[in-house]
């Protein structure tokens, strides 16, 4: 049986059609008790129910996953645009008051922050937008965070001490800090990006359709072929049994109906074909055929020259035994 | 004693050995007219012992009556069978056919007593199942007690009409409804078809040609038709020549068809010709000179009329009910040898080895 609200938290117009496409289970039952199909038929049919509803309920977490992405779309796609307006900025910046190394840290700190946040940002919104979902999407996520907070600290940390304290050892922890940020952010995008492979792979095989072993054409043949198979080897015909109840019939009869016999006619006849019947039936008449006739002949001629070919090669054998035993 | 049913669209017909060399037929027509309720009308139906049922305050007259009663009243009569199956637009027509199959074939004599019930072969022209009709009309024998079989309808001509010939023939049953051909050799058949055309549908054209009310064209068809007669311009009897030939060929281009679709053996095939719609007067030389004209793929010695026209001039639509009969007699007489035989060898005194 079908769960309850087996198609919520999907628009309406597609919850009808996946209740006027679903099979319900009495009509699977009755295919399976009536034998109507033959046993790999109704695996086919089984199947392919089981498959339908496998898809639908694909389906239903599909569209549930693209209101999700739609909305990690928006944000990521932002961040990213965030993040790249912030480093060409920072670029712009840079060419505008021509950046050196004798240049006044105030400039240094301020394209370098921006370029370095800029990059975080970049990364970030790349993150978002092909985050994945729980189990490992959880591991993501916190890798992101903790990669945009370390990259950020580096910039913030940068920013603090690049004016008096730009020394060894803090410009190697400014640098590990940020460089450990980036290189989670980087990381992260391509896991990500590799799972998303991977899953969409997973789903172009289901969406393929592998169980089509039977076409509606070919149980539909399987239904025929059955019904041709419950025929009666008597009589040709099905061998089906049609009961009925004992009907509770509203006519009243009528007088002639309920009193007077039937009329009869009487025709003088012997029937003698009955006994010619049963003759034809086992065989006792003789057939005057030519075409039977020769049919027989021929194959009595080809069922002896099959057997002398086949004692033939018998002796031959026996023959080749003996030399070989002899030698 | 075993039974022979011919369940058709016009008429429903149940055959069993009489009294000496005889046969004997039940037949009713497979109609029916609604009339109103009245205990005038009633009493007159009951004395003139008229068959009829009441449901409420309408009547339904049964049988060749209903025809009568038809053209009085000129009234439609109501058909339970259509195309030589249950019609499925007359809500009345199963327990009408139930009423009617209980009247011809009685009770048995004893249980499990044989009937062969005739049945349409699969049309060819239509998309009509009779697998329905067939397990219906075998469920209302059975319900009377009976040991029920099908057989075709045109191989039930063959056992009727070609026993002379080892029961190798064409058997063809021209019905009303329908027209059922069997191709058989040696009792068995080779290829069995129906054509969903037959007496109705030469009614319904001349009716639509002419227009006369059905039922008139049925009782002019019957009583006041021959293919030897000149017609005059825009008659009844010129119409229903011209579709009757028309019938014939439609039939005659089917049967050659489907005997190109088989390799039939190389034996004389005499045609036996039967069914209600086949005993207008000089319908057998039209149907022998089609034939002769037809080239059909196999050697056709004669084409045989039902017997009875011959010898006892009665109606040839006794042809099916004769031939189920045969099947049904055949069958318990096969059965019987077995029982005898079966308690001969139960009776056989067991040899004990001496020591």
């Amino acid at each position: 049986m079908l769960p309850d609200d087996w198609t919520a938290g999907v628009p309406n117009t597609q919850r009808y059609k996946y209740l006027g496409n679903s099979v319900s289970p009495p009509f699977v039952q009755v295919i399976v008790e009536r034998k109507i199909l033959s046993q790999s038929c109704i695996n086919s049919v089984i199947d392919r129910i089981v498959y339908s509803y496998a898809k639908t309920i694909y389906y239903i977490k599909y569209l549930k996953d693209v209101m999700e992405s739609k909305i990690r779309y928006y944000f990521g796609s932002m961040v990213f645009l965030s993040g790249l307006v912030l480093s060409i900025g920072a670029i712009g910046f840079a060419i505008m008051v021509h950046l050196n190394r004798t240049s006044d840290p105030s400039e240094i700190i301020t394209t370098y922050g921006f370029l370095g946040t800029g990059l975080s940002f970049t990364l970030l919104g790349i993150n978002l937008m092909i985050s994945q979902r729980r189990p490992y999407g959880l591991y993501s996520n916190l890798v992101m965070i903790f990669g945009f907070l370390s990259s950020i600290c580096g910039v913030v940390f940068f920013a603090t001490i690049y004016s008096n304290n730009w020394v060894y050892p803090n410009v190697s922890y400014v640098a590990f800090v940020y460089a450990s940020g980036i290189c989670l952010l980087s990381g992260n995008v391509f896991g990500n990006a590799v799972v998303k492979l991977i899953e969409e792979r997973s789903r172009l095989l289901l969406e393929t359709d592998t169980i089509n072993q039977y076409s509606i054409e070919d149980i539909e043949k399987e239904v025929e072929k059955t019904l041709n198979e419950s025929l009666s080897n008597d009589s040709g015909f099905s061998a089906f049994s049609l009961d009925m109840k004992e009907d509770i019939s509203s006519f009243v009869l009528g007088k002639a109906l309920k009193e007077s016999p039937q009329n009869k006619i009487e025709v003088k006849d012997s029937i003698r074909e009955v006994e010619c019947l049963q003759n034809t039936i086992s065989g006792k008449i003789k057939v005057t055929d030519s075409g039977i006739d020769l049919t027989s002949k021929m194959l009595s001629a080809t069922m002896k020259q099959s057997v002398l070919e086949q004692n033939k090669s018998l002796s031959d054998k026996l023959k080749t035994k003996f030399n070989s035993i002899r030698r | 004693m075993a039974k022979g049913l011919d369940v058709g669209t016009m008429n429903i017909i149940s055959a069993e050995k009489g009294k000496g060399d005889s046969i004997s037929f039940s037949q009713q027509r497979n109609a029916f007219l609604e009339m109103e309720a009245g205990d005038l009308a009633q009493n007159m139906l009951d004395s003139a012992k008229i068959l009829y049922t009441q449901k409420g305050n309408m009547i339904n007259v049964l049988g060749e009556d209903a025809f009568k009663f038809s053209n009085v009243f000129n009234k439609s009569i109501r058909r339970p069978m259509k195309q030589g199956i249950i019609s499925p637009d007359e809500k009345e027509s199963i327990p009408m056919i139930k009423l009617i199959i209980e009247r011809v074939l009685g009770k048995p004599e004893k249980e499990g007593e044989i009937v062969y019930i005739s049945v349409p072969a699969s049309p060819v022209d239509s998309k009509i199942n009779v697998l329905y009709h067939s397990k219906t009309i075998e469920a209302l024998a059975k319900r009377l007690g009976y040991q029920t079989s099908l057989i075709d309808e045109g191989l039930a001509v063959v056992f009727s009409e070609l026993g002379d010939f080892n029961f190798t023939g064409i058997g063809i049953s021209v019905g009303a409804g329908m027209t059922n051909i069997t191709v058989a050799y040696l009792a068995t058949p080779i290829v069995s078809f129906s054509i969903a055309r037959g007496g109705d549908w030469i009614d319904e054209q001349v009716s639509s040609a002419t227009g006369v009310a059905n039922e008139r064209i049925t009782a002019i068809k019957e009583s006041d038709f021959s293919f030897d007669s000149n017609y005059e311009i825009g008659s009844v009897q010129g119409a229903l020549a011209l579709y009757y030939d028309a019938l014939i060929t439609y039939i005659i281009a089917n049967l050659k068809s489907k005997l190109s679709e088989v390799a039939p053996p190389d034996a004389e095939f005499p045609i036996a010709v039967a069914g209600g719609s086949s005993r207008a007067k000089g319908f057998m030389e039209v149907f022998e000179k089609r034939i002769s004209e037809a080239n059909l793929p196999i050697n056709i010695s004669t084409v045989k009329k039902n017997r009875y026209v011959l010898s006892d001039s009665k109606d040839p639509i006794y042809s099916i009910a004769r031939g189920s009969l045969i099947a049904a007699l055949t069958k318990e007489d096969a059965e019987f040898v077995e029982t005898v035989e079966d308690k001969l060898e139960k009776e056989k005194p067991v040899k004990v080895a001496s020591v």
